[in-house]
């Protein structure tokens, strides 16, 4: 209900009525499983350095039109982040600026789903740039596959603990790792993730 | 996935390799992954097949119409490409293991066919042809370990040693007596010099020779040598370079052998010949075993240049066949010689052992001669092969045993029972014996009882026969379901499962059809002279016999080098995915065979 609401009162904010149709429900059998790299966690202040994503119909991953781009941070790239997904600066020699990246990300996704690894964080990441060229944030419906591995996962108590690192959950279902570890990798391991998932039982509770 | 990991990974599949870096790059642009969880569907045929698959990991079975298993698909398997350009499939690919694939739609790979050589060569062509291109490429991926074989690999020659103050005369005595063409003197120092056969002669025509001068006057320093560690290939180059025709070979700077152009040539080539020179240079049965001892190394040689299985187990049988005629010329007194023949029997008889798994003998002594007179004499024979490394035949099958060792009259009689009163013993007696060969002696008494068994046969016997060829049938055949155990660790018994089979199932044709040829490749060949067996056919059975036959080789020989008995057993986990194809495909062959032979023969009207 109140989400329901708040998507009505940001459609009226929307400042470019092109991008109206995110705001349409979704009615098709695709997903858009999406990860970014950033220059760090904070959604406040960090920054998108590259964008992966591909679209899913029914079981099979779009790999010939997968989404792919970098930005050129206006800030530092922290040297702790650079640790993590190794972009340099100088990576980002040929980076877009998020004006042209943004709009065709959107495009791109359109009112899907995003199914992601926490993909709240990248939705806020990316929030941040759509708040500033649209003025709303990512409408769109998100699927958390940390969460669909837990509900398929956990075997008896709601609060057993369940090891939801990327690495363990990918190992877990067997899943080959496919490349190296940058967005679009990451978003194709997400989708397989997501796949694999979607063709297993939830855990419906001991006494069902 | 990024375009690259993909033409990394799509780079490691043949014949995906073989596309340029724009094809490969235009296909990464059209490519999906797909996921099928276990135990669904992957409707690749309905309504008509429209996709190509590249197995990334998991598994998938193929079955027909009646829901036979026809084969298994693992990580970088792909199919089907007969369907896409057929149009039409009759299977269904079941999902047996959760599977994340490539899959391509039909107008990309057809572009790929039209635009690569090499991919539509890998895809079209028949079974046999398959066969040898996939050999072939296993030949040429070998090819580095053939470039690296090292000199202590290689044979070489006991060095004839003196020291310098030796006289010229004595030392060139001694080296005539090893059979060497040169002298190598040692310093103190422990440096080496030589003196060659041809310096001798230089020295003779410019009158320089004396009784009593020592070598170490005229040797040259120094003698020009290789670790044994070096690489064969570099001890060659020496040669070439230094214009020399023999190198020194040490063992931390001490002289262990002479390394001759020829030996590393002969390396390169094949080295029986080495062999067979010693066999016949032979003096005495200790000689004799010393150059039995080299099979082995020759066989390693041949397998690694990726020689036929059928050619090198010719080469091997006739080395052996030699070595068996010299060592019963040693053995058996001159008046005795004549009088009988020896015989090897069953796959040495077939000219197929390779690697010495047992001796299967026999000696057929000419009527009116005492039989017992040769009994010592066979003894000492088949003591001597044991210890040249033949095992003893299990099922005493040998010289030694008098059931094997009978006058002429007597095997016919022997013979005749076989046929009349059959039995599992007799059965197996008979096979033996139908592919035995005389190697030493008068081959005319052998020739004579295989008329006779081609006599009892004539135009009779339909149900021993029978019989007979139903042995073909007697071990199951894999087929299908073994694909399912390629990537296991599982292990199948290759002589039941194919070998047998076709040996079998030929030497059954081969006695209805009176072919005197002993091996099943030359016995092939003449029923398909004969018309008995197609001509493609033939081919593909000649190319399955010999992909087992080498496969089984490949096992027998790394069993050989971990020190173990070397058995019939492959293990699945050992192949490569090349030798997985060959053996499927082979296996596949031999079901067909006995399939034909069930016809041919009429078995399913036998009372079983």
């Amino acid at each position: 209900m109140f989400d329901c609401l708040k998507r009505a009162w940001q459609r009226k904010r929307l400042k470019d009525p092109r991008f109206d149709f995110l705001f349409e429900p979704y009615r098709g059998d695709e997903v858009v499983v999406l990860d970014t790299e950033t220059t760090g966690m904070n959604p406040k202040k960090d920054e998108i350095l590259s964008i992966g994503a591909v679209i899913v119909r029914k079981n099979r991953i779009e790999l010939g039109q997968a989404f792919e781009a970098w930005l050129k941070p206006r800030g530092e790239i922290g040297e702790e982040s650079i640790k993590i997904h190794g972009i340099r600066r100088i990576d980002l020699e040929h980076g877009e600026s998020p004006e042209t990246v943004i709009p065709r990300l959107l495009e791109f996704i359109g009112n899907r789903p995003l199914v992601g690894y926490y993909i709240r964080f990248d939705q806020r990441m990316l929030s941040r740039y759509t708040r500033e060229l649209l003025g709303v944030d990512l409408p769109n419906t998100l699927i958390e596959l940390s969460e669909m591995y837990y509900r398929r996962y956990r075997k008896s108590s709601a609060h057993e603990f369940v090891d939801l690192k990327f690495d363990t959950i990918l190992e877990t279902l067997d899943l080959p790792r496919l490349g190296k570890h940058d967005a679009l990798n990451d978003a194709v391991m997400s989708a397989l993730i997501y796949l694999k998932l979607k063709s297993m039982p939830e855990y419906k509770g001991a006494f069902s | 996935m990024s375009f690259n990991d993909q033409k990394v990974f799509l780079r490691s599949i043949h014949p995906f390799d073989e596309l340029s870096d724009s094809l490969l790059e235009e296909l990464s642009q059209k490519i999906e992954i797909a996921f099928y969880p276990a135990e669904s569907s992957l409707k690749l045929c309905a309504p008509e097949p429209e996709r190509f698959v590249i197995v990334i990991k998991g598994e998938v079975k193929a079955l027909d119409e009646e829901g036979q298993l026809i084969r298994v698909y693992r990580e970088k398997d792909s199919f089907d490409a007969d369907a896409l350009l057929e149009g039409h499939c009759d299977l269904d690919y079941q999902v047996s293991e959760d599977l994340i694939c490539y899959e391509i739609d039909k107008e990309s790979f057809l572009k790929l066919f039209e635009a690569s050589e090499a991919f539509r060569r890998f895809y079209l062509m028949d079974i046999v042809e398959r066969i040898e291109y996939l050999k072939k490429r296993e030949r040429d991926n070998g090819m580095g370990e053939w470039m690296t074989a090292r000199v202590d690999e290689s044979y070489w020659h006991s060095p004839c040693l003196v020291s310098p103050e030796t006289p010229l005369l004595d030392a060139a005595k001694r080296s005539m007596e090893m059979g060497r063409s040169e002298i190598i003197v040692e310093r103190r120092s422990g440096e080496y010099g030589i003196i060659a056969d041809s310096d001798i002669k230089r020295l003779f025509v410019e009158g320089k020779l004396a009784k009593d001068r020592s070598v170490g006057e005229f040797a040259h320093f120094p003698l020009i040598c290789v670790e044994k560690e070096e690489f064969l290939f570099n001890a060659y180059l020496t040669l070439i370079r230094e214009n020399i025709k023999r190198l020194g070979v040490t063992e931390e700077g001490k002289l262990i052998g002479i390394l001759e152009q020829i030996d590393i040539l002969s390396h390169f080539a094949n080295h029986s010949h080495l062999v067979t020179i010693k066999i016949e240079r032979a003096r005495n049965i200790e000689d004799l075993k010393e150059a039995s001892l080299g099979y082995l190394m020759i066989v390693r040689r041949l397998y690694a240049q990726g020689l036929k299985a059928r050619y090198i187990a010719k080469l091997i049988s006739e080395i052996n066949r030699k070595l068996f005629a010299r060592l019963f010329a040693m053995i058996l007194p001159e008046e005795l010689r004549d009088d009988c023949a020896l015989l090897v029997m069953g796959s040495e008889g077939r000219g197929e052992q390779i690697i010495r798994t047992d001796q299967d003998n026999a000696l057929i002594v000419r009527d009116g001669v005492e039989v017992e007179s040769y009994t010592p004499y066979m003894e000492r024979f088949s003591k001597a092969l044991i210890e040249f490394g033949y095992p003893p035949c299990p099922g005493k099958i040998m010289v030694t045993n008098p059931d094997w060792r009978r006058s002429l009259s007597g095997y016919k009689a022997e013979i005749a029972r076989w046929i009349e009163q059959p039995d599992e013993e007799s059965f197996m007696y008979f096979s033996i014996f139908f592919d035995a060969e005389a190697v030493a002696g008068d081959h005319e008494l052998l020739k004579e009882i295989k008329s006779y068994i081609f006599q009892r046969f004539d135009g009779r016997n339909d149900i021993y026969m029978a019989h007979f060829a139903k042995l073909t049938l007697l071990f199951e055949t894999p087929v299908g379901l073994w694909s399912a155990l390629l990537h296991r660790d599982r292990h199948v018994d290759i002589k039941k499962a194919g070998i047998f089979p076709v040996v079998q199932g030929v030497r059954s044709l081969a006695l209805k059809y009176r072919i005197e040829a002993l091996s099943t490749v030359e016995r092939i060949k003449e029923l398909n002279n004969r018309e008995v067996l197609e001509e493609a056919f033939a081919r593909e059975l000649i190319e399955a016999f010999d992909t087992l036959g080498i496969l089984r080789l490949g096992a027998q020989l790394q069993a050989l080098e971990e020190g173990k008995e070397p058995d019939n057993v492959i293990h699945s986990k050992h192949l490569s995915k090349i030798q997985r194809d060959l053996l499927r495909d082979s296996l596949e062959i031999v079901e067909r065979f006995k399939s034909f032979i069930t016809r041919h023969f009429e078995l399913d009207r036998l009372p079983s």
